[in-house]
């Protein structure tokens, strides 16, 4: 293969989505949210287990090799995302904060082993609940300004905007 | 629910589509199971592993694949890459949306150069990925094989090459006019080849 070679392929997909029948869009919708709403509250359930394992990860990695801060970026990227599809914001944030913290971390090769433990500590927090919106912002406040002592770019104030890149 | 950006009227038939789901994750392959069987996908292929999407590859011909960028032996990256260049067909050319969660923009690139159709962000409402896979299954890019990509070409739309540089595709046209190499039409010429004529059928 030495040029470039464009193809048309056949889309398959949109032969079988346009057969009749199946769903009006809106009712698909409407199914797919009562369905992912009605897993919350087990997933939810499952979310001081992971920020455990957060708390483990990153006392391992402290004297394991570079494997485990991947460990422990996987385990923060998973906290985030469930939480964040459970609309915990808070939670969201905070794991997502530990995430980008990670990733300076490579790309200086120098790691605040107690800036991650902060991190962890505050998800375990929100993971329980604190039951207050003014100390999730409090506790969203402090993580803000110890990312902001090791990131190159400006912290984005959340992560949670309904899109799709 | 928020305003649709279609018509809740259309209709989408996934009930016989072929779908392999894949999250490193138990908890995440949870969620979009049941908002895929909210899309009317049923029986979708649930993988957590490479290996596992790989052997499914190898036995059904999937019309959609949705994976997260993180599986529990590999990165999702790297088993798009290996999709794109297995040359199983039709299951190398299929659609696949990547899923990612902390999303740098080196991730985006890397996405869109391994040869996944579109990445959506994680968290990704039942709404923005009904919107996506509607896009893939209205796709029309082509796709590209060359040394260095294999995938649905990466350029939406055709502005040709960068200004002051010579395309590398075949079609791509010069930015240069240059100079005419017949003399221009008059405009009585011109007025011709709108007025009406009589013809002889």
């Amino acid at each position: 293969m030495k040029t470039a070679r464009l193809f048309k392929v056949e889309n398959r997909l949109a032969e079988i989505a346009n057969r009749p029948g199946g769903r009006r869009i809106a009712d698909a919708l409407a199914a797919a949210e009562t369905r992912v709403q009605r897993k919350h509250d087990e997933l939810a359930a499952g979310l001081p287990e992971a920020a455990s394992r957060l708390k483990a990860l990153v006392e391992s990695a402290q004297s394991g090799p570079d494997v485990a801060l991947q460990g422990l970026y996987t385990e923060a990227n998973q906290v985030f995302a469930l939480a964040a599809a459970l609309d915990m914001k808070a939670l969201a944030d905070a794991a997502y904060s530990l995430c980008d913290l990670i990733d300076g971390f490579r790309e200086t090769d120098e790691v605040n082993w107690q800036a991650a433990q902060v991190h962890v500590d505050a998800i375990r927090l929100l993971a329980q609940g604190t039951g207050s919106a003014e100390a999730d912002r409090a506790i969203l406040a402090g993580l803000k300004q110890v990312g902001a002592r090791f990131q190159k770019a400006p912290a984005r104030t959340s992560h949670l905007e309904p899109d799709g890149v | 629910m928020a305003a649709l950006p279609f018509s809740g009227d259309e209709r989408i038939n996934l009930a016989s589509a072929e779908v392999v789901l894949a999250d490193g994750h138990a908890q995440g392959l949870d969620l979009l199971s049941e908002m895929f069987a909210g899309f009317g996908v049923m029986k979708p292929h649930r993988c957590s592993s490479a290996a596992e999407i790989r052997d499914i590859v190898a036995l059904r011909e999937i019309n959609l694949f949705v994976i997260d960028s993180a599986l529990v032996d590999a990165d999702g990256y790297e088993f798009i890459r290996w999709l794109r260049r297995s040359g199983v067909r039709p299951n190398s050319v299929a659609p696949v949306l990547l899923l990612t969660g902390h999303t740098r923009k080196s991730d985006i690139f890397k996405a869109r150069d391994c040869g996944a159709n579109f990445v959506v962000r994680k968290p990704a409402a039942p709404l923005v990925m009904l919107q996506r896979i509607m896009w893939v299954s209205r796709e029309t890019r082509q796709y590209v094989e060359s040394p260095g990509y294999v995938g649905p070409d990466r350029r939406f739309r055709m502005l040709g090459p960068p200004p002051g540089e010579k395309g590398r595709r075949s079609d791509d046209l010069s930015a240069e006019v240059g100079a005419a190499k017949t003399p221009n039409l008059e405009q009585d010429d011109i007025d011709a080849l709108f007025a009406p004529k009589r013809v002889s059928l």
